[in-house]
């Protein structure tokens, strides 16, 4: 039998608002994040759409002094930790700091540094580099700079699967916390992924939707690249209970595979074999499920792919769960993704209300599950998956289900 | 004219699908030719490189895009007749 982990604080930045509860609202009530793209380099960039969180100002969280070693993605990671530690109500010691991992996801880490150094270097001709040009873009950073703002001193780093970060992460953090070897983990996802030469290879992918993000929908066109973080605290059960925190959701089960078959194109066996590991890990059935929140990128390829990796794992239960892609909402923020998401999954866990796929149009036969559309629908969820399916063909799904009647 | 565009176009995807260019017909899909969905980017990729365009922004049907197609969106793409670079 695992050791139960909860979830005891969660913390956001996103399109929606810069806290986990301005972005539950938002996907509440099924209100886009999404927006016409604005970049010093727009007139040069094809994408006109993206899920930008314009109400983050750094101004606001750091001083200038701190500002200079801090690339934006370690920004939002250090801003959603920092609220996910207050909810949770955790003040740390020198022993419980010892017991405390951190671990974040992040698909390209300090992009905008390597880009603003390399312009620097390639297209202003600059002899010398910015002296914390290292500190700013090491793909380690959101990492160290947890653990030193909050003087965590267990085991920190940052791991990276593109767009499955975020769940990746959350799964190590909750088998280091099986295992015994921490109480405690701070563990999500953030991404600053919209420099100009990161749009500009999204672009050159033809992946992009220039309308809008219509996941499971008949002619979409692509995805809409977001940025944000997510960061959950997590903690056994004994370890929460006994200091008497107050308990979001359970992550009862954690499911990864790797397609190992094509750097792009998904796989539906690949898929549903993280979704079956989940739920065995979960020790829940298909039955069990009334929520799935999925991958859902609004490629022609993914949704298809995920439709059928959700009827291969759950068979005949496939057309009961209710799905939604949030990620018309929030955006794609790749390696953030996932931990955006669990917000989401926690939010309908503990209100009844499934936040919709948004910008939905003409049903696709091909995606034909039992989507929420335009509209949050009420409904009891006790327990959900969270699909997470990278480029390249690695797999993280989250199965979590209500801390409700645990006390 | 044309007849510059599309060898131009077959000996960008002969070299993709590594074929024999002269095996490759206008009505040949991307994908009988073995061309996969990352292959089929690379390939609009050198083509816009070589011909100096921007071809619209869509994601490569490479099942059913045909090499045809293709030769005829390079030919829209084109400002105009005779200054292909």
């Amino acid at each position: 039998m695992n050791v139960p982990v909860v979830i005891t604080g969660m913390g956001a930045v996103s399109a929606l608002g810069v806290d986990a509860t301005a972005l539950w609202e938002g996907l509440r009530e099924g209100r886009g994040g999404i927006a016409s793209l604005v970049h010093p380099r727009q007139a040069d960039l094809r994408t006109t759409l993206a899920a930008q969180a314009h109400a983050y100002n750094p101004a606001n969280h750091f001083d200038e002094h701190m500002l200079g070693q801090l690339d934006r993605v370690s920004q939002f990671a250090l801003v959603a930790a920092s609220e996910a530690i207050s909810q949770s109500g955790l003040v740390f010691d020198e022993r419980t700091a010892a017991r405390t991992a951190v671990v974040i996801g992040t698909g390209v880490g300090g992009e905008f540094s390597h880009d603003e150094h390399d312009r620097r270097l390639y297209a202003e001709g600059a002899q010398r580099a910015h002296p914390l040009a290292i500190v700013r873009s090491m793909t380690s950073a959101p990492a160290s700079q947890v653990s030193i703002a909050h003087r965590l001193t267990g085991p920190a780093f940052v791991l990276s699967s593109a767009c499955a970060s975020s769940n990746h992460a959350i799964a190590q953090a909750v088998m280091m916390i099986r295992s015994g070897m921490v109480d405690v983990a701070v563990a999500g996802g953030s991404e600053a992924c919209l420099s100009y030469s990161l749009i500009k290879a999204w672009e050159a992918m033809r992946v992009l939707a220039g309308d809008a993000c219509r996941p499971f929908a008949l002619g979409r066109r692509g995805l809409v690249l977001g940025e944000g973080a997510g960061v959950f605290i997590l903690e056994s059960l004994a370890h929460a209970r006994a200091r008497g925190a107050s308990m979001l959701a359970l992550v009862a089960g954690i499911g990864m595979s790797a397609d190992a078959v094509d750097i792009v194109a998904p796989s539906d066996i690949g898929a549903a074999r993280a979704i079956s590991a989940a739920l065995q890990d979960a020790g829940l059935a298909p039955a069990d499920i009334q929520y799935i929140n999925a991958h859902g990128t609004g490629t022609v390829a993914n949704d298809v792919t995920e439709t059928r990796a959700i009827r291969l794992a759950l068979g005949d239960w496939a057309n009961r769960p209710l799905v939604s892609s949030t990620k018309s909402m929030h955006g794609h923020a790749l390696g953030a993704s996932g931990a955006l998401e669990l917000v989401a999954v926690v939010g309908a866990i503990r209100e009844g209300i499934v936040p919709p796929t948004i910008n939905f149009s003409h049903a696709d036969p091909e995606c034909d599950l039992n989507l929420v559309v335009n509209e949050p629908r009420g409904h009891q969820v006790h327990a959900a998956l969270s699909n997470s399916f990278a480029f390249g063909g690695l797999n993280a799904v989250l199965a979590v289900t209500s801390a409700a009647g645990i006390l | 004219m044309s007849a510059l565009i599309e060898e131009r176009v077959i000996a960008i995807i002969a070299s993709s699908a590594r074929l024999d260019a002269s095996t490759i017909t206008r009505a040949a899909t991307l994908k009988s030719l073995g061309v996969d969905s990352l292959d089929a980017i690379e390939v609009i990729f050198e083509i816009e490189e070589s011909f100096g365009i921007t071809l619209p922004d869509r994601a490569p049907d490479f099942e059913a895009d045909t090499v045809g197609g293709l030769i005829e969106a390079v030919a829209a793409a084109l400002p105009e007749v005779g200054v292909m670079p």
